[in-house]
């Protein structure tokens, strides 16, 4: 039971994470003063929310899905999906750490109070807001891939 | 108050160029060579949290040793939103190509 409850955080945090990126995009469309401390707050908010769902995600792949044998990694492969972890898991993985570096760098470029009269200055944080919410839909996309594959290999349809 | 870029966000955006082409490069390299895989598992004892790890250190140490003035002359708003853009794109496809074709192999 524990290990199934236990990988939940790493969703619910990555889709709060999303909507933390989401909610600075918004501030950033409506830059002034009076909104400048909020965008970065939730900008940190998204980042801190994507650092807590890599990490327990990372520790839940490491501890659970891994396990010798065991593991959703064996039950994927041993079944009718096994590209399922080939394919949409082993890139998942690693487009992760986009997500994860793309949060931090929009934390460091709003911290610059430029950007409220600079409008190159927004598009620049406007994309690294619109990729991270891409790829935040992305992975959270490819985690019901891996999930569906588990089920079919447990259930075998 | 001047409303110019400054010096992190221009050595932060260009060390997650050359962090995310890195990491994209490394997943080839760890998969198609097994010793640097065994050699990142040894590490720390999974060769993804070490992958992690690795691409972590590039990003802040390069975001650090870009944080400087010359870099910031050298760079405007518009350069660095496309090399964000692009360097996103490039990684994606190194990474996603290559899961692609090795399933689609195997």
């Amino acid at each position: 039971m524990f290990k199934i409850f236990s990988t939940m955080p790493h969703v619910i945090f990555g889709v709060w994470g999303i909507i933390m990126a989401i909610w600075a995009i918004v501030e950033i469309l409506n830059i002034s003063e009076s909104n400048y401390k909020r965008l970065r707050t939730v900008s940190l908010l998204s980042s801190i929310f994507i650092w807590i769902s890599y990490i327990v995600g990372g520790w839940w792949y490491w501890v659970y899905y891994g396990a010798k044998e065991v593991g959703d990694k064996y039950v994927i492969k041993g079944g009718p999906w096994p590209w399922a972890h080939g394919f949409f898991m082993e890139t998942k993985e690693h487009l992760f750490f986009i997500v994860l570096l793309l949060s931090m760098l929009l934390v460091i470029i709003v911290k610059n109070q430029a950007i409220i009269h600079n409008k190159k200055f927004q598009t620049l944080a406007l994309t690294v807001a619109v990729i991270v919410v891409i790829f935040g839909f992305g992975m959270e996309a490819f985690g019901s891939i891996i999930t569906k594959g588990v089920k079919a290999g447990l259930l075998g349809f | 108050m001047e409303h110019k870029l400054d010096k992190k966000t221009v050595g932060f955006t260009l060390s997650y160029a050359y962090a995310t082409i890195f990491s994209a490069l490394l997943v080839i390299l760890k998969e198609t060579y097994e010793p640097i895989k065994d050699a990142m598992k040894a590490l720390t004892g999974h060769h993804w949290a070490t992958h992690g790890l690795l691409t972590l250190l590039v990003f802040f140490i390069l975001g650090y040793v870009f944080a400087k003035d010359k870099y910031l002359e050298k760079y405007d708003e518009k350069k660095l939103t496309n090399l964000t853009i692009w360097s996103t794109v490039i990684a994606t496809i190194l990474i996603t190509g290559y899961f692609l074709i090795h399933t689609l192999a195997s």
